[in-house]
């Protein structure tokens, strides 16, 4: 993924995925603070087109909010007030630690995650919206701030394709520290195998959700991984602190498919419990499908 | 316990070709990089113990497997005692001793149809060994001593035997010349 001279716009994402993005909409299903005039709800109300209710006029409020048809009516007085419409800024949360680097066919869970992070990111620019990106393996983040230009889209990227898998994975903390670093309510979408406790997991994203952020979590795995065609006795190394463990595929592959097919429904369960947003993405060529059809499904959600 | 054919008890020992191949297969471990060794260190907790016994379980069924099916074309036979046969088998038939006299006289040399009086003899010797159990005998009694001046002596046969001892003794027995001494053979019998 090491493309110094190529665009990583264009190195990311084709045109054609570009194009199909001018359909799509990535909104937060909560309230969201933002700094300028958007088109995600606020928890703030204000003034603008949008009528959200009456409440009791108090002297000193501005009397061109004042409902002068009610008014005349009731013979009281009510101020209208709107819904404010704010931007949304959008954090891209990227698991980069050893055993995102594993590949069967071609593409690798962190290449693959890259990719539709890369989609998010550029249809947020497209909705003039803010995002920013958060780096995580063992315990350090990196962070490139908020931001909705083209060119930060473009530093965003750059880091984005220069990404190298490496360390092991501490969510909690790793968690706990973008935690920290979010600046306001917003959009908060998690790119990561978790592979890790289900439980620790959804609670750590889930002190996230409590801050009032909307939680997209997205599991990437490998079908390979869930296969686990071995015939011969086999050393796997862990691609995160190089361990070999020995194991006849053979005797465990039923066990290990069903801690697998377990895991995964644990993970789904603890973020429902913890309304975050769960999708499962098989590492596969078809990756503008699949975000496609999650964005179609969530814009459906949103009407 | 018996062998029709015992040489092949000499391949006995590869039946450990499956202990031995998994001891190879074990040191020859192929090195793999895996994303997923959570889930494979959970799936080996839960069953890392009963993961041992059924490596060493399927091991074990190899090589007996392959034991039996060694020991299955050495053909294993046992020689019942009536006692024996008569202890396992309360209900059973008891064991038959047959006492058979042949006539070998040169007379039976004589054809009829497409074979000699002899043949005929011969044919029903066979059909008779065959139809023996495990634990009958039978003594063959030949009217005519087998050499010219020689005593009759009686030749016993007990079960199991192979088919193809039945035929070759059958085909050892000729008609030879001399005087038929029934009076002998029936002292033999």
């Amino acid at each position: 993924m090491t493309e110094a001279a190529a665009d990583p716009v264009t190195t990311l994402l084709q045109q054609a995925t570009v194009d199909r993005l001018r359909d799509l909409e990535l909104f937060s299903r909560l309230r969201v603070e933002g700094l300028y005039a958007g088109e995600s709800p606020s928890p703030q109300r204000g003034f603008s087109t949008d009528f959200l209710q009456h409440r009791q006029y108090f002297p000193g409020d501005n009397l061109r909010y004042l409902d002068w048809k009610v008014m005349a009516r009731t013979g009281r007085l009510f101020i209208k007030e709107f819904e404010k419409i704010t931007n949304t800024t959008m954090t891209v949360v990227l698991d980069t630690s050893g055993s995102m680097g594993f590949y069967a066919h071609g593409m690798s869970k962190l290449e693959f995650a890259v990719r539709c992070a890369a989609m998010l990111l550029y249809l947020m620019f497209m909705q003039h919206d803010r995002f920013a990106l958060h780096l995580f393996d063992s315990d350090a983040v990196q962070r490139i701030r908020p931001g909705g230009s083209r060119n930060h889209l473009h530093r965003i990227f750059e880091r984005l394709v220069q990404l190298k898998p490496a360390h092991a994975t501490r969510f909690e903390a790793c968690f706990r520290h973008v935690e920290e670093q979010l600046p306001r309510k917003g959009l908060v979408v998690v790119f990561s195998d978790f592979m890790d406790n289900a439980a620790v997991i959804a609670k750590a994203l889930g002190r996230m959700r409590l801050r009032g952020n909307d939680i997209i979590a997205f599991k990437v795995f490998d079908p390979a991984e869930l296969d686990f065609n071995f015939v011969d006795f086999t050393r796997f190394r862990d691609m995160e602190n190089s361990e070999l463990i020995p194991v006849d595929p053979s005797v465990i592959r039923e066990e290990y498919r069903r801690q697998f097919q377990e895991h995964q429904l644990a993970l789904q369960a603890e973020c429902l419990a913890h309304g975050l947003d769960l999708m499962v993405l098989p590492v596969g060529d078809d990756y503008e499908a699949v975000m496609g059809e999650y964005l179609r499904r969530r814009m459906a959600f949103m009407l | 316990m018996m062998f029709l054919h015992p040489y092949i008890l000499w391949l006995l020992p590869l039946a450990a070709a499956a202990i031995v191949l998994y001891i190879i297969f074990r040191r020859r471990q192929t090195i793999v990089s895996w994303g997923a060794t959570f889930i494979l260190r959970l799936a080996l907790a839960s069953g890392r113990r009963q993961s041992l016994w059924k490596q060493i379980i399927v091991v074990a069924l190899r090589t007996v497997f392959l034991l039996l099916l060694l020991l299955a074309f050495a053909r294993p036979f046992r020689v019942w005692t009536q006692e024996q046969a008569t202890r396992a088998f309360p209900h059973g038939p008891g064991t038959l001793h047959r006492v058979i006299l042949l006539d070998n006289t040169l007379s039976m040399n004589a054809r009829h149809g497409i074979q000699t009086r002899f043949d005929a003899a011969r044919t029903a010797l066979e059909a008779l060994l065959v139809d023996m159990r495990p634990g009958d005998t039978c003594h063959i009694i030949p009217l005519c001593p087998w050499e010219p001046g020689g005593r009759i002596v009686p030749q016993t046969v007990s079960v199991p035997i192979a088919p193809r001892q039945i035929q070759s003794l059958a085909q050892k027995m000729k008609p030879v010349s001399g005087d038929m001494d029934f009076s002998a053979a029936l002292r033999a019998a």
